[in-house]
């Protein structure tokens, strides 16, 4: 692929891959931004190839989810978190909402959020890419670089679960 | 196994998330230009490590010297009691300190004794290694 041709594809996928990035970031938006930046500059300067034995998109995610994976493993020598603790407390969250999203919206969006944050992480992982990301099963089985089986059974599970979380949040 | 109308509510659910978020999505160009994270530079990498290796050896040199000087306290310790003598010691001294500690048997001379000793299969009477001339 040509770079012109990453870049569109990159920029096509983008408000995608970042919502998989935070994912893979556990919520942490600096780190999701990072973790975004160096996967992109890693596509663009030809150090992660697209072979095309899979959707552009699928490759995508498999790289963002790495490069997420190697960013974590490096930041106990950077102190990376203590960093960004003082710099996000001086300025600011910047996690406001354009007032485009109504408020029910906000108010299920939270609450799929705070459920999803009670399964595993392989769980939440699949029900993303397939619920969010609207992924099919093999696909995300791909990202996740684990068999279709195990990924359908992770998939089962954390549905159910979820379904009880939410169901046992509407009877209080 | 699978629900479609719960999965259709997931899927209402995720799609709300999904509209939340996209409203606080930076933009493509704000990622790709943005400054990267940190990399270790290789100096500081080095004088991290130069760091570490310095509080080790510190650290080793450290317990080596306290291990000594914990030893040489036991060693005067376990000096001090074996030299230790009781004062009470020589009321246990018994009168027959001097005599031989095992009783004479046949062919065994007693320590000290001015007898040679008894060897039951010698020829009885005084014994010369003289022998006559042969006639």
């Amino acid at each position: 692929m040509e770079r012109g041709e990453l870049e569109a594809g990159l920029e096509r996928e983008h408000p995608d891959a970042f919502a998989w990035a935070l994912r893979c970031c556990k919520g942490r938006r600096e780190d999701a931004e990072d973790a975004l930046h160096s996967a992109y500059e890693r596509i663009l300067t030809g150090r992660a190839r697209f072979a095309g034995r899979s959707s552009f998109r699928t490759w995508l995610f498999g790289v963002v989810r790495r490069t997420a994976q190697e960013q974590r493993r490096r930041g106990w020598l950077r102190l990376v978190l203590l960093r960004r603790r003082v710099a996000g407390e001086t300025s600011g969250s910047g996690s406001e909402n354009s007032p485009a999203v109504t408020l029910a919206e906000r108010e299920q969006s939270e609450r799929i959020g705070n459920a999803l944050e009670r399964l595993s992480k392989r769980q939440r992982e699949i029900l993303h890419l397939v619920f969010y990301q609207e992924l099919s099963v093999q696909e995300a089985a791909l990202v996740l670089g684990m068999p279709v089986g195990t990924a359908r059974t992770h998939y089962e599970r954390g549905k159910a679960k979820l379904r009880d979380l939410l169901q046992g949040e509407d009877l209080r | 196994m699978s629900d479609p109308r719960a999965d259709r509510e997931l899927r209402e659910l995720f799609r709300a998330q999904r509209e939340v978020e996209a409203s606080r999505t930076p933009s493509f160009l704000a990622i790709r230009n943005r400054a990267g994270p940190p990399r270790p530079r290789p100096l500081h990498s080095l004088l991290l490590a130069a760091g570490a290796a310095a509080a080790a050896v510190l650290l080793v040199a450290g317990a080596r010297l306290w291990r000594a000087g914990v030893e040489h306290r036991e060693l005067q310790l376990a000096r001090q009691v074996m030299e230790w003598r009781s004062p009470t010691d020589a009321l246990l001294a018994l009168p027959l300190v001097g005599l031989p500690s095992r009783s004479p048997a046949p062919g065994v001379s007693p320590e000290g004794s001015p007898l040679g000793a008894f060897d039951p299969g010698a020829p009885l009477g005084p014994t010369s290694t003289v022998r006559s001339p042969d006639l």
